[in-house]
């Protein structure tokens, strides 16, 4: 899958987009939140890292069961993502004009092993997470605290300074610039308590001291992980999980054809289960014959933006013209049908997603859904190309290359030849995300980590994110639209900001970096047991810490 | 002293062979377009952090260099990064995956009885069922049974081990919902739960393979039952089932031992389709997903013990020869 | 000079292959594949269709096939595919080339070299012998799969992925045939006519071309025969694991992979290219197995 969730911008503004979040069509009453039960997650993943620092989970999916973050998100059926205090009394309170964030713990909260959470484990927990040893989580936090730039973790490098804990109960964090977006990141893993007495980094991906409602039971390495719950967690503390199941069983490893087929047929332990991945195609085609599990399908609201991504430093990409072209002759209908159709997601035409705040609806190349052909082949004659031989970088799962070849018939259909190269998962991050740029075209996927215009912009078309693992695939460079994005995130007024992305999105389109493809929605299938299952429009994936099963 | 001096050569013979694969191995994925420190660099991945987590993988040194050090752990062991988080990787060390947070060979170990289970199981599974019917099928050449036992045997040969594999999910597991569909349970947790999350694995491989036995041993019996030994044997009054099972079976295994011993040394190649097909997270998922994430200390550990499998059922075969065939000894 | 040929049978081989009907029906579907695989444009073109062009019309809102049976029409002999539209009959077709080109391509390439060192092995014998069976060894003992993923990484978008796969098969798959021939040059060695022609003084290169190649030649025979539909199986499972020959170039393989999700909604998606993969391995096996029995006596069925 070419999904990737992104990391929003750093000075994004806190005022959250009045997305209208909610799942699927089918009935959304409060169900209540039974107590009891064994509920499995079926996952693909083969691993699960629970070392906080080592991880980019998101909020609301497995590490929030068992591990509790300074703040953290409430996510809930038709309202939007909200940041919400999760250890900490509030969600912050700033100082200094933003450069310095104070958090106070509340009473009574203590770990699987009874001992009290202090304020100095989670300055040690966000220590450790500068470790090189312990690299590969999400590590906004680390260019923003000062001195974080040259800090090399605890084990090695003292304790960072500009951290301070006063007393067991308040934290406070100095940063080198006022960042108005700190409540969000300190809901990220590494903000998780980890006390020092505990923290053997070898083990703490299998094995980490739980504070939230489970604890890990066993780990047996590839096949599953169970969790139990954690006797010391007190509901009084917390507003955003219910722990509902008395056990979850992650299976890992589990084909997500086949695991979609098992929640289809509803049968055994599949009716206490659901699918951490998204249903395949061919799986949503099954359930519209199926009325039960048709009802058990939840699918999201149009979220990530899927485009084919035109590499603009590339040979005859270079040309405006020719990427204009193939704008043209792009069959998105075909992508579409590819992604599953209309349960798949909408036709897109514009790099703002639905529902983001500002979002402007416009089409600057109104060709329909399935292309002008016609428009591609005069654009290309005016370019003074006949002929035109690109290359298409994919991931090599079936359903990544159905969309290359939807992308690659619409393409032939106006003289252009497309060559896929299909490669593994990482081969294609790697390539894309690196500094030579050895590609022409490729199909991806964005989502952001919080819902702003910001994060649908900035990330994916600032020169600054070009190659050195940023995912500027497209490698456009435009210093009109550079200012742009400066002047939007410098702007504070929310409507001002807005008007200046809606501004930057038709700008950069203009120059036809990228073809927006469609809004893709994920769907969902949990068993016949499950509730409180739902996906929002973002963070479009279920929010597992209020999933219960029927008693 | 000979024998002595026989297995020293055979030692070496199969220490050199491991060497030559792991340079290949290595050399072979050092030049894949991905750099594994990029993949565990986390998000956003600035140059300097890049940098230091490459140098803390050891990713930072020229790959000759990685190389020896590779095969210097092997009998010192590994030491990567500093102070508490420091990570050691006790000789032999056969690398350490960064990804999993393991030594390569603790990864096999909590692996291998996943893989081995469905490999076990099956091969007595195939072999019974192979042997039995292959040696019905010549002793009753040219009946029914003999060309109905053929006639299976070569569908079975020409049958994808994939298409029956899912085939069998969908039929068994959903249509008949009799067996449940993926998953391992560990024999030491509930020997029940592990036979039945087995048993479908067992059948389809087993049905495959078994064809092949069927042939080879049909084709071998028919020919020893030609020769004169056992036309003596036959003539000295022998039963008939004393002639098959003592002289016949006997020189009939030799092949078979040979094309099983191989078989089971190659059984990490088909074991990566074989658990794709039924999510069962073994060795072969291990590799596959090692290559997808360039897990480079995996894939290197692994095809070293792939190989080492290889070397070693050559081996095993070789001895069993010479309980099986006196006229083989060494 | 002549030499006694061992090879005295009281039938004419041909004429025991023909006797076997197994055998016969196995080498006129081989025929009839073959003979599909050359004129699969020209099918497929009768047919109306081309293995690429998507029809969405040709489908319902989700990517299903319209009609019953995966769409079979007059229009459609096979159907189509489910979320492209695309004629399965014309991916069919195409696809048996792609199958037989590596199966028949990576069989010639391993028969090739398993033989040139599996006679030079066993008719020169002593420490070439053994640095040769060592690297049959390594080979053996390598997880080739894995290095086809990783070449297919390395090489070039452009470098024509059927020739890669024939390649990295054929060079993975000699060492069977290495060893069988290298025992039998080993056994030939010892035989009488062999071993007077050599005390005769007949040089190396003589030798080889007229004593050894022509006895092992019923052995290459049977054995290439049986190896292409283990080549065929190869590639379809390298496709099947999405690392085979890259889309939209038809392979059975992929398709199957594909086919196999959507068995329940549309099975005849996996039907068609299901039968043709196990068709033509089934009629090598067929084949090979008579032709087996007709060279050599001893196993013959009757």
């Amino acid at each position: 899958m070419i999904r990737r969730t992104a990391a929003v911008a750093l000075t994004a503004l806190l005022t959250l987009a009045a997305c209208g979040a909610n799942s699927a069509d089918d009935k959304k009453e409060s169900e209540g939140s039974a107590k009891g039960g064994k509920l499995t997650i079926l996952t693909a993943q083969t691993d699960i890292n629970f070392d906080p620092a080592k991880s980019q989970n998101l909020a609301i999916t497995t590490l929030g069961l068992v591990l509790r973050r300074l703040t953290t998100w409430d996510v809930q059926p038709g309202k939007p993502a909200q940041v919400v205090p999760d250890l900490a009394t509030d969600t912050g309170t700033s100082s200094d004009g933003g450069k310095t964030w104070t958090y106070t713990l509340k009473d009574g909260l203590s770990y699987a092993d009874g001992s009290p959470i202090t304020s100095k484990d989670i300055k040690y927990g966000v220590e450790r997470s500068f470790a090189p040893e312990l690299s590969g989580g999400l590590g906004y936090h680390k260019g923003l605290l000062a001195g974080g730039d040259k800090y090399k973790g605890p084990y090695t490098g003292g304790e960072l300074s500009s951290i301070e804990t006063p007393d067991d109960k308040t934290i406070v964090f100095h940063l080198d610039a006022a960042y108005g977006d700190w409540p969000w990141i300190v809901s990220m893993p590494a903000f998780t308590p980890v006390p020092k007495a505990k923290d053997d980094p070898k083990t703490y991906t299998q094995k980490p001291v739980a504070s939230g409602p489970y604890e890990i039971e066993t780990y047996q390495q590839g096949s599953a992980v169970t969790l139990k719950r954690n006797p010391k967690w007190d509901a009084k503390t917390d507003t955003v999980r219910t722990a509902g199941p008395d056990q979850i069983v992650f299976q890992l490893g589990q084909d997500t054809t086949v695991a979609a087929q098992r929640l289809i047929a509803d049968a055994g332990d599949d009716r206490n289960a659901f699918g951490a991945g998204f249903v395949p195609p061919a799986q949503l085609v099954q359930v519209q014959s199926n009325p039960s599990a048709k009802q058990r399908l939840v699918t999201s609201d149009a979220g990530a933006l899927a485009y084919l991504a035109l590499n603009t430093q590339r040979g005859p990409l270079k040309d405006v013209k020719v990427r204009q072209a193939v704008e043209y002759a792009v069959d998105k209908k075909a992508f579409q049908v590819a992604s599953g159709g209309a349960t798949g997601g909408d036709i897109a035409t514009t790099l703002i997603t639905p529902g983001i705040a500002g979002r402007q609806d416009y089409d600057l190349y109104p060709a329909g859904p399935s292309g002008d052909v016609a428009k591609a082949k005069q654009l290309l004659a005016e370019a003074g190309r006949t002929s035109l031989d690109l290359t298409l970088l994919s991931e090599n799962d079936s359903d990544s290359l159905a969309k290359a070849q939807a992308i690659q018939q619409g393409l032939q259909r106006a003289g252009i030849k497309v060559t896929i190269k299909p490669a593994e998962e990482s081969t294609v991050t790697d390539t894309i995300t690196g500094d030579k740029g050895d590609y022409d075209l490729t199909v991806s996927s964005w989502q952001p980590d919080f819902p702003s215009a910001n994060g649908n912009i900035q990330p994916l078309f600032q020169s600054s994110e070009i190659g050195g693992g940023g995912y500027n695939i497209s490698r456009y460079s435009q210093p009109e639209v550079d200012k742009l994005i400066e002047q939007a995130l410098a702007e504070t007024d929310a409507t001002k900001a807005q008007a200046l992305w809606a501004q930057a999105d038709k700008r950069i389109l203009t120059d036809a970096p990228v073809v927006p493809l469609i809004y893709t929605k994920n769907s969902f299938l949990h068993g016949s047991g499950v509730q409180n299952f739902f996906v929002a429009a973002f963070p479009a994936y279920p929010n597992y810490l209020k999933v219960s099963l029927k008693q | 002293m000979r024998t002595l001096r026989f297995a020293g050569f055979r030692l070496l013979g199969m220490a050199s062979t491991l060497l030559v694969i792991s340079f290949l191995t290595y050399a072979v994925f050092y030049v894949l377009p991905a750099d594994p420190a990029r993949l565990s660099c986390g998000r956003p991945c600035t140059p300097e952090r890049l940098a230091e987590a490459s140098a803390f993988m050891g990713y930072d040194k020229p790959w000759l260099q990685q190389y020896l050090d590779f095969l210097g752990g092997i009998f010192t062991g590994r030491h990567f990064g500093a102070g508490q988080a420091a990570v050691d990787c006790a000789a032999p060390c056969f690398g350490y995956s960064f990804r999993l947070n393991e030594p390569v060979t603790q990864l096999i170990g909590e692996r291998a009885p996943v893989t081995f289970s469905i490999a076990v199981g099956a091969a007595v599974l195939w072999l019974l069922l192979g042997v039995s019917s292959g040696v019905a099928a010549a002793v009753k050449r040219g009946t029914l049974l003999d060309r109905s036992a053929m006639v299976f045997s070569t569908i079975g040969v020409s049958s994808p081990a994939y298409l029956v594999g899912l085939l069998g999910i969908l039929l068994f597991g959903f249509t008949l919902d009799m067996v449940p569909v993926g998953g391992y349970v560990p024999l030491t947790e509930s020997p029940v739960d592990w036979l039945w999350h087995l048993v479908l694995p067992w059948c389809v491989l087993a049905l495959i393979n078994a064809a092949l036995y069927a042939r080879l041993t049909r084709g071998q019996m028919i020919e020893v039952l030609g020769e004169d030994y056992i036309r003596t044997a036959r003539a000295k009054g022998l039963r008939e089932r004393r002639v098959i099972g003592r002289h016949g079976l006997r020189n009939v295994l030799i092949p078979v031992v040979t094309v099983f011993g191989l078989d089971l040394g190659l059984l990490l190649g088909g074991a990566i389709i074989t658990e794709r097909v039924f999510s069962m997270q073994g060795l072969g998922a291990l590799l596959i997903e090692a290559v997808g994430t360039v897990d480079l200390p995996v894939i290197v550990g692994m095809t070293l013990f792939a190989a080492f499998l290889v070397i070693v059922a050559n081996f095993a075969v070789d001895l069993v020869y010479g309980v099986l065939d006196p006229r083989v000894s060494r | 000079m002549v030499v006694d040929i061992p090879l005295a049978p009281a039938r004419h081989p041909l004429r025991r292959l023909l006797a076997d009907r197994w055998a016969v029906a196995g080498g006129a579907t081989i025929l009839v594949l073959l003979l599909v695989a050359v004129a699969a444009p020209l099918l497929s073109s009768v047919e109306g269709h081309d293995p690429y062009t998507y029809d969405l019309s040709a489908l319902d809102d989700s990517g299903k096939p319209l009609g019953r049976g995966g769409g079979i029409s007059g229009d459609h002999w096979f159907g189509v595919e489910p979320m492209t539209g695309r004629d399965l009959f014309a991916i069919v077709v195409h696809g048996a080339r792609t199958s037989l080109l590596v199966g028949v391509g990576a069989t010639l390439i391993a028969v090739a070299i398993g033989v040139l060192v599996g006679v030079t092995a066993g008719y020169f014998g002593g420490w070439f012998d053994r640095v040769l069976s060592r690297i049959t060894d390594v080979l053996l003992g390598f997880p080739w799969l894995v290095f086809v993923i990783a070449l297919g990484a390395i090489a070039p978008a452009r470098f024509p992925k059927q020739l890669l796969l024939v390649l990295v098969i054929g060079l993975f798959g000699w060492p069977g045939i290495a060893r069988v021939v290298r025992g039998q040059t080993m056994a030939l060695k010892q035989r009488t006519f062999v071993v007077a022609s050599a005390a005769l003084g007949a040089g190396t290169g003589h030798q080889l071309r007229r004593h050894y190649l022509p006895n092992l030649m019923s052995t290459i025979i049977v054995y290439a025969t049986m190896t292409i539909p283990g080549m065929i199986g190869s590639e379809a499972a390298l496709s099947f694991l999405g690392v085979g020959v890259p889309p939209p170039t038809p392979a059975w393989g992929r398709t199957i992979g594909e086919a196999i999700a959507w068995v329940q909604t549309d099975p005849m998606f996996l039907v068609f290219p299901g039968a043709a993969l196990f068709l033509v391995t089934l009629a090598f096996n067929l084949f090979g197995d008579g032709l087996r029995d007709a060279l050599d006596p001893r196993t013959a069925k009757r």
